[in-house]
Formats: structure tokens, C-alpha cells, sequence
């Protein structure tokens, strides 16, 4: 919670910056900001502190910061911190994006620690709202004015699909907080009382929260979306709306709906995970440009998170989650450094403009490799790692959805060794001459690098953290 | 465990230090590996026990690192890392571009072979299998000889497939077994009770994973293109070692995770290797490059010794052992000449060839000796291999031992098809200039002729030092047989 107000404050700050016209100062302050923030949580962690919001509104609090809440904000707010040490010099983003930034991952807190339906709300609409415009942020282009359109026109529809969902659930059970949607769905699952109403309002959420996440059916937005927009937004949407959509995601069903009895939500989450991961993957390794890559290997990747809801505990399960998310974001970081680099070198963001990176560039040709082995799921990257954690809690319940999981990832070998083909393998006769990086750039690449193999050699550093905390 | 350690380590140096000292460094890391796997030999005893045990908790409690080296293991460690310093030996005759980066990947190939021979634990012998497939990946993609890497990614993607379907089986036998604890250990798996349906299924995802490595028949389209574009180190250790990574498979983990349905794989991989015997053989008489002809013949060698495994009886599975031995020094030794007549004359076609006998003798009488032990001559190391397989698979069906024995005949055929073209006869151009072995050529093909020979008088060593590890496994499967019926 206080790390929310920090964050929020540093927000307000950076728009004062932009009033002011003192735009240089913005990215310090805002990197400080969220590095307090993060220092909080860390305190709390480790003083395994649970901090309950109360705001009284019918019964019980409207936020619960417990331990997946507060781990889930710090992996939000750790990518921000490198998002924005990652970013090109004040001139190609003003303060007042930065601020909006900070505002979207105010709502990524949120979703993360909502125990009420109206917070879960309030807290996607914040985390989206200030994207529609960043998505537009390059004014000049017709392609970024697409994707602006495009994202609000389709965010907007699928929130009110989310809302007339929390509507129905209201009426079909009389609570908006996670307790009580946990009773009440225990209520049902042992005694077979199906309503209708609640199992289309779940149904309704369902479809809200699997737009926000994008996956399939719900995808059709993301290329487009993530090829238009700046890179900046785009990274932030790959990462940190993802890893929130997330968070909310399993907080509400695995918490709020996990009780029902044979959920009706699970087998659409598994249609759609198994659909996601072998359609994205396939797409994928159609691609020519290097950002519709990613976003449709972003689109089988969440099929992958989507399999961690499968899993019989909770605990085990929002643990996956994290790790594989916390992979998943460090190899999309480093790539979209790597596509930031180049595009400040006047290339565009197809994957031909990979070509010959490896000749000149070795560190950056290093961390990409690491990075494209640890999407694939090669061991001794936290991409194994994570992919070992879900499949291993999905066999006992679903073996054939791993069989789809593992059919898919055949597939997905192809989408990546696209930017081997270009990067390392061509022999094209100008390589690319070594790039120019910032000191930022080159922390970021190096830290996540560092993550992908640490964590993939010795997960068990992180496994003890977990007894720790559950 | 310190073999892994060793060799990461030299490989990780062997990147950093500058140009010109990179082989010397990478050598001296295979050196000492072999060294210190001598070391090992020493105080080494044969029981059929894991010795040099060392385990630790990895992933969770479920996944350990686990190691632990019986005889069979011990066997496949010394002939990586023989072959590992032989051919270091064999590359170090040429100037590679990116120098470093390419004798530092040939270390990490061999400290993850290394780590597949004395795994314990299912996921960390899928670990280093995937493992072993990167460094291998990048060699004969970078350094390729035509500059095309299309072979190469679908070399990658088969065996990743195949690796994939074993690593769904894995987890699969994990999910029926202990719940807590040390879940994959390889005791566990082993003890793992399934029905007849789910051992087909689970053996199929094995099965696919080694037969693609091996390759058997139907998985064997990655292979001669494979290794006939690859770097000669590349495809020294494709052939000489990775494929043994797929026989040892079949040996230490398909059989005895799968002993319900055992009846059905054994007739199903004798059946297959006999064909790829067969196959292969005809294939090689037909072929001119050099390098694709011993990659067929290098099929047909595997198909036999496949069979022979696939037996599931102790002369079968210690003819296996030996021939696996002498077969990686026979197709290093192999590649190692195509390699010198290729620097020499630029070519590698048969039609081209001629001639190079007269002109160097001393390299003629090393590369007959590897021939004569490809195609099994008494008293080199092919022949009790061989003898061994035949014999087990004789006593398995008859009709399919005949088959299988006319391997004898068809390998003679194209050996010395291949040595007869290449080398005798007249001078096949009329500046033709093939110089005899220099000094750095010498230390490599000594070395592999002296174990052609050693091993083929005394090739007892190896018996010994596998028998009670491979009458283990047999027992292992029986008793789950005997269990079920």
C-alpha cells in the first residue's frame, strides 16, 4: 500500500515536471520513486508483514497486500524500473507519458491486491486507460493512431463485457468481494445449484480478462496493437499488462471461483490456453516483423500462464505463475531493448534488420540467444524452469493439455530461430556496425541475462524463497 | 560431477583468453578431463554399483542433481574424453575463424555429454541432453562448410521433437510415482508400475527422442546431409559420440522404464535396425562424397548395434558396449583422414580421388587400419563388437541374424570400395601432390590406430569393466516382467 502511494506520488511529480518544462529531471525521479517503492515491499516481504486495506463499503476490506500480491507488484514494478532505465534520453518521451506510465502500473498494484470485484475494475481501467493514449503517442504516425483507436475501441468493449459479467455474478450470488464470491461458489459447487446467471457472469469476466491478457479468441487486437504503438508502449504492454492482467486473473479465479465444482471457467481457460499455444506459435514463425513476432509469441506464451491455472494448489500455482512470468518478461526486455537499440539507429523493427547483429555486437548477440533459448524452454534458462513447474502441476489433472503444451513448443522452436537466421547465421556482406548503447540499456540486458541463467542453473535459489512466503 | 566442473570451467576460460592461446587452453582442458577420468578408473570397482555418488536438491525436491557412474557410464566417459582430446587434436591442424568461441562450444559439448553419462535424476539427463544439443547446433551451423544452416535447423528441430516427446514421458512416469521426495530419481522412475497402454505411450516418447539421435530408420533424415556439411570436429562428434548418447539411452533408460512392454520395442528396434543395416550399406556402395558414404555406413553400424541391445541379453548388451567403443574410434578416425585428403586436394569425391597411397604411405597404412577395423577384421576392434551382436541377434531369430550378418560382407564392400577408389591406383591429376602426414597430423591418428589394434586383442577390459552393470539392468527388467505375468 505504501509503495502504491509512493508510486502514485512520483506520478503527480512527474506530471509537475512536465508542467514546468523541467523534463530532464523526470526520469531520476521516477526511477527513485520506484525504487522506494521497491525497497518497501521488500521490507514487508521480509518482515512478512499482511498489509489489509479497509475501505469500508459494504462488508470486508476492498484490498488484501499478501505475500502473491506484494510478489506480483514488485516483479510490476521491477519491470517499470528497467523499462524506463532502458529508455532513450528525455527527447523522445516527455514527462507527461512517463507519468502516465506510473499511473498504469498504480492500476497493475491494484489488480494485483483487489479482494473486491469494484477494485479488480477500477484497477484494469487504470492500468488501461493512460495506454490508449500512450499507444498514439507518435502523433505523426498513421500506424500509432491505429493501434490507439484500435486498443481503446476494443479495451473499451471488453471491459463492459468484464462489467455486465461482475454485474451478473452480483446478482447471482450478492457479493462483489472475494470472500464472499468464495462462498458462494463453494455453496454451488457442493450443491449443485447451477445458476445460470452466475455461470454466464463468470463466462462474461472470463472473456474480459483473456482480452487483457490476449489470448485466443481474444487476440485479434495485439499484432496490430503492438506493431503500431511506440516501442515503449509496446514493451509495456508485453510486460507489465500482461503480468497484471495476470495477477488479477488468478487471484479472481482461483480465489474468488475456485470452489465451483467442476468449474465451468476451467475447461474454457484450457481450450484457450491449448488454441493459444499452438495457433500463436504457428503465427508466429510467419512473421517478417520482429514486433508481430513477439506479439504472437506472446500470445502462445500466455497460453503457457494459462496452463499454471490448471494446477490443484493455489499457492503452487500463483508461484508458477511468478516465475514464469518473471521469465517470460526478462527475455521480452532484452529483445525489446535490442529492437529500441536498433530503432535508434534509424532500422526499422522488421527482423531484416537484425541482419549480421552478430558480427560486431557480441554481447548483445549473447543476451538475445540467451534470451530466444530461454522463450523456447532450453534448460538451464528460467525458461525451462517455468515451464517445468507448470507442466509438472498441470500433469496430474490434464495430461493432454501438456501434450498440446509440448506440441506447441515443437512449433514455437521455429518463431525463434527467426532471429538466430538474421542475427547469427547470415553471411550478408555489411554486418551492422557496433551499436551504440546507453549505460541503462546495457544494465537492463545484463540484468535479465543474469536472471534467465541464474535462476534457470539453480532454481532452487528461488524455491526456498517460496517457503518462505507460503 | 568433477568431470562437468572441469570441463565448464576450461570451456568458459578457453572463451575468454586471447587469440592463438585458445586451442592450447581448450586441449589442455580435454587433458585433464581424461586425466582426471584416469584417475577415477583407478580407484574405480566394477561391482555394477553407482560409485562417486554426489546428489543435491536442483529445481525442488522432486528434481535433484543427482550423479553417479557404474560401469556402463565409466565405459562412455572414457571414450568422450578420448575423443574429445583426439579430436581437439585433429581441429588444431586448422586456422577456425572466431577461434575461441568455437574450441570454448566444444568444451561445453563435452561437459554436457559428460553430464548425460553419469546422470541420475530423469529431468537432469533431459537437461544435459538438450544441453548437448546447443553447442553441437551452433558448430555446424557457424562453420558450416556450404554456409547454409537449413540442414543444420532441422537437424535442431528433429532431435528437440524427439526430446520434447521424452521429456512429456518423464514427467508422465514422475506423475505416477512418488508424490514426495525425490520424484525423478532414476530408482523411481524404474520402479514405476504402468499399465500396458500407458507403457506404450510412454515408451513411444522415449523411443522418439533416441531413435531420432541414433537415428533409426524413419528418423534418420537429418543425418548424412547433416554430417556431410558439417565442420569435420562437428561431425567427429556427432557421430562418434552424440549417437552414443542415443544407444546409451536405449540401454540405461528406455528398456527398463518400459520393461512391461518390452516384447514389442525389442522385436520393433531389431526389426528397424536390421532394415537401417541393410539400408544403409546399399546406400554407402552408391555414394561418391566421402563424408555422406561413412554417414551411411556409419546408419548401418548403429542399426546393428541397436538390434543387438534391443536383444535384452548379455551378449547383446555387451556387444553393444564394445562396438559403441569401437565404433566412435573407428568414425572419428574416419572423418579425421576425409579431413586430411580434403585439405590436400579440396575435394572428397570418390571419382576425383586416386592415387594418394604411392605418394604417402605412412598415411595409407594409418587409414587402412581404421578401415580394416570398420569392417571388422579379426584382431581389430570392430570384430568382437560385431561378433558379439551377431550372435545375440542369431539367437534371438535366426532369419534376421543371417540378415544382419551380411553386414560383414556389404561393409567390406564399401570400405574398401571407399580406399580402393580413394587411394590406390594411379595419380588422378597431373600435378597431383598429396604430401605425407606432418608432425601435427601424426599425434591424432597414432592414437586412434594404437586402440583399432589394442582393443582388438584385448578387448576383455571392457567386458569387465560393464558386466555387472549391464546384468543390473537386465535383472531390473526381468523382475518388473516377472512381476507383471
Amino acid at each position: 500500500m505504501i509503495a502504491l502511494i509512493i508510486i502514485f506520488v512520483g506520478a503527480l511529480l512527474c506530471l509537475y515536471l512536465g508542467i514546468k518544462k523541467q523534463e530532464s529531471f523526470s526520469i531520476p525521479i521516477a526511477l527513485f520513486t520506484l525504487a522506494a517503492a521497491m525497497s518497501v515491499t521488500v521490507i514487508q516481504l521480509l518482515s512478512k508483514e499482511v498489509w489489509p486495506v479497509e475501505i469500508k463499503m459494504r462488508a470486508g476490506g476492498m484490498m488484501l497486500f499478501d505475500f502473491s500480491s506484494q510478489l506480483f507488484s514488485l516483479l510490476l514494478m521491477l519491470s517499470l524500473f528497467l523499462i524506463l532505465l532502458s529508455l532513450k534520453p528525455v527527447k523522445t518521451m516527455g514527462a507527461d507519458l512517463l507519468g502516465l506510465l506510473m499511473f498504469s502500473l498504480c492500476g497493475g498494484i491494484l489488480l494485483s491486491g483487489f479482494t473486491h470485484l469494484v477494485m479488480m475494475f477500477l484497477g484494469i481501467e487504470i492500468l488501461s486507460i493512460p495506454l490508449y493514449v500512450l499507444a498514439g503517442a507518435n502523433k505523426k504516425y498513421a500506424s500509432s493512431n491505429e493501434a490507439a483507436i484500435k486498443y481503446f475501441l476494443m479495451g473499451a468493449f471488453s471491459t463492459a463485457i468484464l462489467l455486465m459479467g461482475c454485474a451478473f455474478i452480483y446478482g447471482g450470488t450478492g457479493s462483489l468481494d472475494l470472500e464472499g464470491l468464495n462462498k458462494a461458489s463453494y455453496m454451488m459447487g457442493h450443491m449443485n445449484l447451477a445458476t445460470p446467471l452466475v455461470f454466464s457472469g463468470v463466462l462474461l469476466i472470463l472473456v474480459g480478462l483473456l482480452f487483457k491478457v490476449a489470448a485466443i479468441p481474444f487476440h485479434f487486437w495485439s499484432p496490430d496493437v503492438y506493431e503500431g504503438s511506440p516501442n515503449r508502449a509496446t514493451v509495456f504492454m508485453a510486460t507489465i499488462v500482461k503480468a497484471a492482467a495476470f495477477a488479477g486473473f488468478i487471484r479472481l479465479f482461483a480465489v474468488g471461483f475456485g470452489e465451483l465444482k467442476e468449474p465451468v471457467w476451467m475447461n474454457a481457460v484450457i481450450v484457450s490456453s491449448a488454441i493459444s499455444i499452438i495457433l500463436g506459435n504457428a503465427a508466429a514463425s510467419m512473421q517478417t516483423n520482429a514486433k508481430r513476432l513477439l506479439a504472437y509469441s506472446g500470445i502462445a506464451q500466455t497460453g503457457y500462464m494459462l496452463i499454471a491455472f490448471v494446477g490443484v494448489d493455489f499457492s503452487d500455482n500463483v508461484w508458477n505463475l511468478l516465475i514464469y512470468l518473471t521469465g517470460y518478461i526478462s527475455a521480452t526486455l532484452v529483445v525489446f531493448t535490442i529492437i529500441d537499440i536498433l530503432d535508434s539507429e534509424g532500422k526499422t523493427s522488421d527482423l531484416k534488420a537484425f541482419e549480421g547483429l552478430g558480427v560486431n555486437n557480441k554481447g548483445l548477440t549473447f543476451a538475445l540467444i540467451v534470451a530466444m533459448f530461454s522463450m523456447i524452454g532450453i534448460p538451464l534458462t528460467i525458461g525451462f524452469v517455468g515451464k517445468y513447474a507448470i507442466l509438472t502441476a498441470a500433469f496430474y489433472v490434464k495430461p493432454w493439455l501438456v501434450v498440446a503444451a509440448l506440441v506447441g513448443s515443437a512449433i514455437g522452436i521455429g518463431v525463434y530461430f527467426n532471429f538466430f537466421k538474421y542475427a547469427v547465421m547470415s553471411r550478408t556482406d555489411n554486418p551492422l556496425p557496433k551499436l551504440n548503447t546507453t549505460a541503462g540499456q546495457k544494465i537492463t540486458i545484463a540484468f535479465c541475462t543474469l536472471v534467465i541463467l541464474l535462476i534457470g542453473a539453480m532454481p532452487m535459489v528461488i524455491a526456498n524463497f517460496k517457503e518462505l512466503f507460503f | 560431477m568433477e568431470l562437468i566442473l572441469i570441463s565448464i570451467i576450461a570451456s568458459i576460460i578457453t572463451y575468454f583468453v586471447p587469440k592463438g592461446m585458445a586451442k592450447m587452453v581448450a586441449l589442455l582442458g580435454a587433458i585433464l578431463t581424461l586425466a582426471y577420468n584416469s584417475f577415477m578408473l583407478q580407484s574405480f570397482v566394477a561391482d555394477g554399483t553407482k560409485k562417486f555418488v554426489f546428489d543435491t536438491p536442483w529445481f525442488s525436491d522432486a528434481v535433484h542433481f543427482s550423479v553417479g557412474i557404474d560401469g556402463i557410464s565409466m565405459l562412455m566417459l572414457l571414450l568422450t574424453n578420448i575423443l574429445m582430446v583426439v579430436i581437439l587434436l585433429g581441429a588444431m591442424r586448422k586456422e577456425w575463424k572466431r577461434e575461441s568461441l568455437f574450441y570454448s562450444l566444444i568444451l561445453f559439448m563435452q561437459a554436457a555429454l559428460i553430464g548425460v553419462f553419469v546422470s541420475n535424476d530423469g529431468i537432469m539427463f533431459y537437461v544435459f541432453w538438450e544441453l548437448a544439443l546447443i553447442p553441437i547446433y551452433f558448430l555446424c551451423a557457424l562453420w558450416s562448410e556450404t554456409g547454409d544452416y537449413k540442414t543444420t535447423t532441422r537437424f535442431f528441430i528433429y532431435t528437440f521433437m524427439g526430446s520434447l516427446a521424452m521429456l512429456g514421458s518423464f514427467i508422465y512416469l514422475g506423475s505416477k510415482g512418488l508424490v514426495d521426495g525425490h520424484t525423478f530419481a532414476y530408482d523411481n522412475l524404474v520402479a514405476v508400475k504402468l499399465s500396458t497402454t500407458e507403457s506404450m505411450w510412454v515408451g513411444l516418447g522415449i523411443f522418439i527422442a533416441f531413435a531420432v539421435k541414433i537415428p533409426l530408420l524413419p528418423f534418420n533424415a537429418w543425418q548424412p546431409s547433416t554430417y556431410a556439411e558439417s565442420p569435420t570436429p562437428a561431425s567427429q562428434l556427432l557421430s562418434g559420440i552424440m549417437l552414443k548418447m542415443g544407444l546409451y539411452g536405449l540401454i540405461r533408460w528406455f528398456f527398463p522404464m518400459v520393461p512391461e512392454t518390452y516384447e514389442f520395442w525389442s522385436n520393433l528396434i531389431i526389426i528397424l535396425g536390421v532394415i537401417a543395416v541393410i539400408h544403409g550399406a546399399l546406400i554407402a556402395i552408391r555414394q561418391n562424397g566421402m563424408k555422406r558414404l561413412t554417414a551411411f555406413a556409419s546408419l548401418s553400424h548403429v542399426g546393428l548395434i541397436a538390434a543387438g541391445i534391443a536383444t535384452i541379453t548379455i551378449v547383446g548388451l555387451q556387444g553393444a558396449l564394445v562396438q559403441m567403443f569401437a565404433h566412435g574410434i573407428n568414425v572419428v578416425g574416419i572423418f579425421l583422414c576425409i579431413d586430411i585428403i580434403q585439405r590436400r586436394t579440396q575435394t572428397r569425391d570418390l571419382t576425383q580421388l586416386g592415387g594418394i597411397a604411392k605418394q604417402a604411405p605412412y598415411f595409407a597404412a594409418l587409414f587402412l587400419i581404421l578401415v580394416l577395423g570398420t569392417m571388422a577384421v579379426p584382431f581389430t576392434n570392430g570384430f568382437p563388437g560385431e561378433i558379439l551382436l551377431l550372435k545375440s541377434i542369431f539367437g534371438y531369430h535366426t532369419i534376421l541374424g543371417v540378415i544382419a550378418g551380411l553386414t560383414v560382407i556389404l561393409c567390406a564392400v564399401y570400405m574398401l570400395r571407399m580406399y580402393q577408389k580413394g587411394m590406390l591406383g594411379g595419380p588422378s591429376g597431373e600435378n597431383f601432390d598429396f604430401p605425407d602426414l606432418q608432425k601435427s597430423e601424426w599425434p591424432a591418428l597414432i592414437i586412434l590406430s594404437a586402440m583399432v589394434i589394442g582393443m582388438g586383442i584385448y578387448p576383455q577390459w571392457i567386458v569387465e569393466l560393464t558386466e555387472a552393470s549391464s546384468e543390473n539392468i537386465l535383472n531390473m527388467i526381468k523382475e518388473t516382467v516377472e512381476g507383471v505375468s
